[in-house]
């Protein structure tokens, strides 16, 4: 072998190392796999149904790694066919009862047309706002342990999962559902808007807007300057989707039409780091917990905005008028650094400081609020500059009439770093981050106190944040892979990984929770 | 080409005391305008002449109150990062890098410190310097691990017996400066000390964006407050000829307190960074021990020691101090067309501070590198090779370049490296706030090549190329537990590009053009459908710089344009950034022969567009007029 021999040899073989070094590599949650250059979740995925490629049959579902028949489906003949007797003009009935000619299949009956509030699809009788196999449209088939409801493919529950990014949907049993639902980098809260499902993704500072009517996501993006983009929370409020804007310290006002329709600064002085971490609404109110940092002169308040302007609100017109004389404008505008403008749509009504509920080495650092019967009921860490507990987490309560600090709850000793709060007839319940615990109060109490915790430890909840509660049962995310359930009254009921794991980095993060239309 | 050979062998401090001694040395070439001697451009590392490399000849600027990181961003290749600019933090990126992956060296001395996050630009006085050569590539084979983007080397004036200067400045935002120098000596030794301060109240107006999610909305006026820095340094460098040899020493110390101003949501009223930094290097080359042989040994230190008050962490100083030692023994052997190097070295460094404790690790290094001059000296060939350990990491870096001259002025140039970088203390140890540290990590690697025509004659220097880069095993910051953000070997990237630069010698009695382009792609090539084939943030895609000067040495004008394309704030290419264009403008005039004394006057950002950024969101200075009063025993502009 010559010189050139070995060099016409050798030179594709570098070209070939160089290029595969140069190969993309596309990295998969845990419990996924690479299937033809995508992530699938091989558990619940029926077109790779315990492995790539694995694809189930017609009425079929992918079921923990295997494909089953659709709920309401019966396995016919030798081959295990799944088929609806009710809707199947190949097996009507019963199994192997096919239909005559033209005939549909209508309530298990052979039938010339089908029913009322049926739609023929293929010989098939279908109702579309409830068949999981032509759900919404013919041929349309829902996920595993999907419901079709009002013609929407849905779950029992949704969950943030922040470190793959992706909405994991489950059962009421925390079981998988569906198919991974795909988001920008860092989903940390949900918000149901109409039948869409927000996701305020926080790494990202974009909203992605899942539709569950087989239409793809759409997204918003929220192009926050600020080189560490925080969106931590959104909600749904007359229509429109809010979303606390942390990086910029402002409430942004998402129209499903109009895209950012308002933006709301909340810092008493530009430039403050406010950390808006969570909200809720009394009426045209808004209460924003400012978390702040670890100054205890910013943040650290509740400020109250009226919101009621939203609803009719538009972008400001960069090429609005200038204001004249005096900063006169015409009427109906008003001006706004030196331009004739629409009035601001929402607008600051007061500050409440909470600071006073924290202990004496702490900050207040307010998390979430939840208002119920006229009080904003707000959790307090009580945390160190250096992230330690101060003391125990604490409830502050702002009368939403007075918008003033009415009183606060002590959580007690087993609730360290109050994050989240949800409600249960009369009983908020507080997850507990640094305890591992949920804590009761009894708002019909005379005087609310901290009741008896329920560890979540023993279920491998270390770190609870998220809480909500569907159809009676309370869930709970992690700063883990798990979610747990819990009953109001008898408290952990189970506990299931429902986050995947980021497989570089080995963590999940089951950042919030929302029940299932 | 012997005698050129041999000046790439050697140290680059000591060749020039040879050449005074009678010895073989390089020749700088010069050009005579008027009344002023010009250094022509170069295009040549000292210690990788066959690398992509820009040399940035201070005195082309010498007046024009440039910082360090404004010099280094006239080079292709460079996309410099000021963080608000006005003696705030400045790092640089060299093709696609991060700044930890960029080695700095102050006269061979490396600044990079064991804690990472790359070198604070902004704490080298500018009146100390010399020329800048920025070398592009992987160069751990010759400069030693780390530099995987490349090389900023920087090297200070020379002393000159009976030489001195001094040069007060003043103008916009409470800005001031202050530096002199002076050397003396003998005929087979020279000393030189300089001393500089620089301050600012840093007090700029920018507009400020309330609502900066919403489209269309106004912004308003504010002021950049809390943005004060005072910097004071001091050098000293000797040399002169002992026991046969050539010995040449450098000191230097420096320090400053800058306010922390925060960014535009983020604002720190009450934040401090108070930094104190001394380095010294020795030097003894002997040649002729043998026929072709000089042996040479060096020593250098380093200390640097940042206290912090960041409230964010409760307000409490965090003092961080780090040291590194190194001694290297060489041997630069002459035979027949080749060049023969071989390096060995061993180094300490140590760190302890809050949020990290206190660790330390050797360093040992065996270098060998060559440079074959061939075909009458039309190829020249440049084998590099270096195994190096750093504490528990070990690896090896390789390195070969080539040039080819083709017709009259023009070559050609290629080169492929390799190299990596081991994980910083900071990223192995530190503790701090919200991140986590990840002793578990490993190396980041990076494999370079370039190829590029150059025209390098006695009308300037042109030059054309094209380069690629992989890095593989980034070391990039994740969200983990508890929103805490930890290190890990998650990153593997490609960048690649064009890099064109133009620097001309004076034409037509005085005028001289330099530009600067470089056209950077970059794609992420390891992580999930969300970033998979994004382009790197904080990576501009076009970068450019354009300067037109006049000078004929009783007066001189010039005018700068520096063009920072859009470049993404995310990984997921989410959040632009918007392209920022920086004009600035100045004059000079010369007021005195004997001594020579000029006055000059520099506008920067003279459009005064108040909506300028970086690329992290601090907003930078309007317009900035600044006056230079300059004089000295030998200002000729070189």
């Amino acid at each position: 072998m010559n010189v050139k021999t070995k060099l016409a040899l050798a030179l594709p073989f570098f070209a070939a190392l160089l290029l595969a070094a140069c190969q993309q590599e596309k990295t998969c949650p845990s419990g996924e796999a690479l299937c033809a250059g995508a992530c699938a979740a091989v558990k619940t995925d029926a077109r790779n149904c315990g492995g790539c490629g694995i694809a189930c049959g017609a009425g079929e579902t992918c079921t923990a790694g295997a494909c089953a028949c659709l709920a309401g489906y019966t396995s016919c003949g030798a081959s295990g066919t799944c088929a609806n007797l009710q809707t199947d003009p190949k097996n009507c009935g019963q199994c192997g009862h096919p239909c005559s000619g033209t005939d549909v299949c209508s309530g298990g009956q052979c039938a010339p047309n089908c029913g009322a509030g049926e739609t023929n699809c293929g010989g098939t009788c279908a109702n579309l706002q409830g068949d999981v196999a032509n759900c919404g449209a013919c041929g349309r088939v829902c996920g595993s342990n999907e419901a079709c409801k009002a013609g929407l493919c849905v779950a029992d529950l949704y969950v943030a999962c922040f470190n793959t990014n992706e909405v994991r949907e489950a059962t009421a049993t925390l079981d998988a559902a569906g198919t991974p639902l795909a988001t920008n980098a860092g989903p940390d809260s949900l918000a149901w808007n109409a039948s869409d499902l927000y996701v305020a993704n926080d790494l990202a500072a974009t909203l992605t807007v899942l539709h569950f009517d087989g239409r793809a996501a759409d997204r918003v993006n929220l192009l926050s300057p600020s080189s560490g983009a925080d969106v931590p929370f959104a909600r749904s409020h007359g229509g429109l989707v809010f979303v606390a804007n942390a990086a910029d310290g402002t409430l942004v006002v998402v129209s499903p039409t109009g895209g950012v329709v308002d933006e709301v600064p909340l810092a008493a002085q530009p430039g403050q780091y406010v950390d808006p971490t969570g909200f809720d609404f009394a009426g045209d109110k808004a209460y924003v917990a400012l978390h702040g940092s670890t100054d205890p002169a910013v943040g650290q308040e509740v400020v109250v905005v009226d919101v009621s302007g939203e609803a009719t609100c538009t972008p400001p017109n960069p090429s609005a008028p200038a204001c004249g004389t005096g900063n006169t404008c015409a009427a109906g505008t008003t001006c706004v650094n030196g331009l004739c403008q629409r009035p601001p749509c929402g607008t600051i009504v007061t500050r409440v400081g909470v600071q006073s509920t924290a202990d004496t080495a702490g900050l207040a650092q307010p998390n979430h609020v939840l208002v119920v019967n006229g009080k904003a009921y707000v959790t307090i860490s009580n945390l160190k500059a250096d992230y330690s507990a101060a003391g125990d987490g604490k409830l502050a309560i702002v009368d939403t009439g007075s918008n003033a600090l009415t009183g606060s709850v002590d959580l007690g000793a087993k609730c360290q770093s109050a994050s989240s709060l949800a409600l249960s007839g009369t009983t908020l319940f507080v997850t507990c981050s640094y305890t591992g615990s949920v804590v009761p109060v009894d708002l019909s109490a005379a005087t609310p106190a901290g009741g008896t915790a329920i560890d979540t430890t023993a279920s491998g909840v270390n770190s609870p944040s998220a809480i909500t509660f569907c159809n009676g049962k309370g869930y709970v995310g992690d700063y883990s892979s798990k979610v747990l359930r819990f009953d109001p009254a008898a408290g952990v009921e189970l506990a299931k990984d429902v986050c995947p794991k980021n497989t570089t980095t080995g963590y999940a993060y089951s950042a919030d929770i929302a029940c299932g239309p | 080409m012997r005698t050129r050979l041999a000046a790439c062998g050697a140290i680059a401090l000591v060749l020039p005391a040879l050449a005074r001694a009678g010895e073989a040395a390089p020749v700088e070439p010069t050009v005579t305008v008027g009344e002023i001697v010009v250094q022509l451009p170069r295009g040549e590392a000292q210690d990788d002449p066959t690398a992509s490399a820009t040399v940035v000849e201070a005195g082309r600027y010498a007046g024009e109150a440039k910082t360090v990181a404004e010099l280094v961003g006239t080079a292709p290749g460079v996309v410099v990062r000021q963080y608000g600019g006005l003696g705030q933090l400045a790092t640089v990126s060299i093709r696609g890098s991060t700044s930890d992956q960029v080695t700095v060296l102050l006269d061979g001395l490396p600044l990079n410190g064991p804690a990472g996050g790359g070198v604070d630009l902004s704490s080298i006085p500018p009146e100390w310097i010399d020329r800048i050569e920025v070398v592009r590539g992987a160069e751990g084979a010759h400069y030693g691990a780390g530099a995987l983007g490349g090389v900023v080397n920087i090297v200070t004036r020379r002393p000159q017996a009976g030489a001195w200067s001094a040069q007060a400045a003043g103008g916009s935002f409470s800005t001031g400066e202050a530096s002199a120098d002076g050397a003396v000596g003998g005929e087979r030794w020279a000393a030189m000390g300089a001393l500089s301060l620089d301050s600012t109240e840093g007090d700029f107006g920018f507009l400020y964006d309330p609502q900066p999610t919403l489209p269309g909305n106004a912004l308003v006026p504010m002021v950049r407050g809390h943005n004060a820095a005072q910097l004071g340094g001091a050098l000293a460098r000797a040399r002169g000829s002992v026991a046969g040899g050539v010995a040449d020493a450098l000191v230097e110390l420096s320090g400053g307190r800058r306010e922390l101003p925060g960014t535009l949501y983020d604002m720190t009223p009450r934040d401090f960074e108070d930094d104190r930094r001394a380095g010294a290097i020795a030097r003894f080359a002997r040649p002729g021990v043998a026929p072709g042989l000089t042996l040479s040994g060096e020593l250098g230190a380093r200390y640097d020691g940042v206290v912090t008050r960041l409230q964010s962490l409760g307000g409490d100083p965090l003092d961080q101090s780090g040291a590194s030692g190194t001694a290297a023994l060489k041997a630069a052997w002459l035979a027949g067309p080749s060049a023969l190097e071989a390096t060995l070295s061993t180094g300490l460094e140590g760190l302890a501070g809050g949020g990290m404790g206190r660790h330390d690790r050797p360093s040992f290094a065996g270098a060998l590198s060559d440079e074959l001059a061939l075909w009458g000296g039309r190829l020249r060939l440049a084998p590099a090779a270096r195994v190096e350990s750093v504490g528990a990491f070990s690896g090896a870096s390789g390195k070969l370049g080539a040039g080819l001259a083709l017709w009259g002025p023009l070559r050609a140039r290629a080169s492929a490296g390799r190299t990596f970088r081991a994980p910083s203390f900071a990223e192995l140890y530190l503790e701090q706030g919200l991140v986590q540290p990840n002793p578990a990590l490993q190396p980041e690697t990076g494999w370079s090549g370039d190829a590029a025509l150059v025209a390098d004659g006695a009308l300037g220097l042109a030059s054309v190329g094209v380069f690629s880069t992989l890095y593989r095993d980034l070391i990039v910051y994740e969200t983990a537990s508890f929103q805490r953000e930890k290190p890990f070997n998650d990153g593997k990237a490609l960048a690649r590009g064009v890099e064109a630069e133009l620097a001309t010698a004076p034409l037509f009695g005085g005028l001289t053009a330099g530009a600067a382009y470089t056209f950077l792609d970059t794609a992420t090539l390891r992580g999930d459908g969300t970033v998979l084939g994004k382009a790197l943030p904080h990576r501009p895609r076009h970068v450019a710089f354009l300067r037109l000067a006049y000078d004929r040495g009783v007066a001189g004008v010039h005018a700068e344009a520096q063009y920072v394309g859009a470049q993404w704030q995310d990984a997921e290419n989410l959040r632009p950034v918007p392209a920022a264009l920086l004009v600035s403008a100045g004059a000079s005039l010369r007021i005195a022969r004997n001594p020579d004394l000029h006055l000059h006057v520099e506008v920067k950002n003279l459009l005064d567009d108040r909506t300028l950024q970086d690329g992290f969101g601090n907003p930078l200075p309007g317009r900035m007029v600044l006056v230079t009063v300059r004089a000295g025993s030998t200002y000729d502009g070189t």
